[in-house]
């Protein structure tokens, strides 16, 4: 079997750290100048800067939804430049459960982190209603 | 391990408008994920709607949509393409980051796929 990029094995275990609330270890795996995009069209879209930036669309997501995210890593693949992260995230709350693939997206700065992030679900509508 | 070179002539294909074939790397029942807010962003479901979308972004583009890939990660199952998209419509320019993943069938086709930008603006500025 072939040997997985470290950025990969950190990518996968970034969704785990999430998913336990682990946010201290989640954010030490991006750059301090990290961007994370959020599609679609609600009141959470947008681009949060830096690992403040990340924390508050988590902080803000667990305010909407009361529960949060639960993320669950696919699979992650990555080089010295780009990593991908295919995952599931799950999410409840009344009227708009959420269960979708995602396919996120970085680039990887020149220490091993993740930099800029961007990402899409398969299924952008449960995506706005579940944050609207 | 998926063969890279393959997503490659995949690309070729596109950026030569030879999309019926290209249709041919596409399983039958394709769900094709567009992200942006744009006249083309939403889901297409099976080949034919696939490449329709593809053909009209051809024809919007009058022919100078490129892509150029960058870097691209595969497994078995998976694959992230991250491209350079370029392309003029109507005197406007697109030049943008573009990253693509690709979730394969059994038969190395591919089933699923996602297209989005962190400049994303930017492109549903060039396709609005």
């Amino acid at each position: 079997m072939m040997q997985q990029h470290p950025v990969a094995v950190r990518f996968s275990q970034a969704a785990a750290e999430v998913a336990d609330g682990k946010f201290d270890s989640f954010l030490d795996g991006f750059s301090d100048e990290a961007t994370w995009v959020v599609p679609g069209r609600n009141p959470l879209a947008g681009t949060y800067h830096g690992k403040d930036g990340i924390l508050d669309f988590f902080t803000e997501t667990a305010k909407r939804t009361g529960d949060g995210f639960h993320p669950q890593p696919i699979e992650a693949l990555a080089d010295d430049d780009h990593a991908v992260l295919f995952l599931r995230v799950t999410g409840r709350r009344s009227g708009a459960d959420l269960d979708v693939k995602i396919a996120h997206f970085a680039t990887v700065d020149g220490s091993g982190h993740l930099e800029r992030n961007w990402f899409l679900p398969d299924d952008l509508k449960a995506w706005d209603a579940f944050l609207a | 391990m998926t063969d890279m070179t393959k997503i490659e002539e995949g690309l070729k294909l596109v950026n030569e408008g030879k999309l019926t074939e290209f249709g041919s790397f596409l399983a039958d029942d394709v769900v094709w994920h567009v992200g942006g807010n744009h006249r083309l962003s939403g889901t297409y479901h099976g080949r034919t709607a696939v490449v329709d979308y593809l053909v009209k972004s051809r024809d919007l583009t009058d022919g100078s949509l490129r892509l150029q890939p960058v870097d691209i990660l595969a497994s078995d199952d998976h694959a992230a393409i991250f491209l350079q998209a370029t392309g003029q419509r109507d005197g406007r320019q697109m030049d943008a980051f573009l990253a693509e993943a690709v979730t394969f069938a059994a038969d190395g086709r591919w089933a699923e796929y996602w297209a989005i930008s962190d400049q994303q603006d930017a492109l549903d500025e060039f396709w609005n």
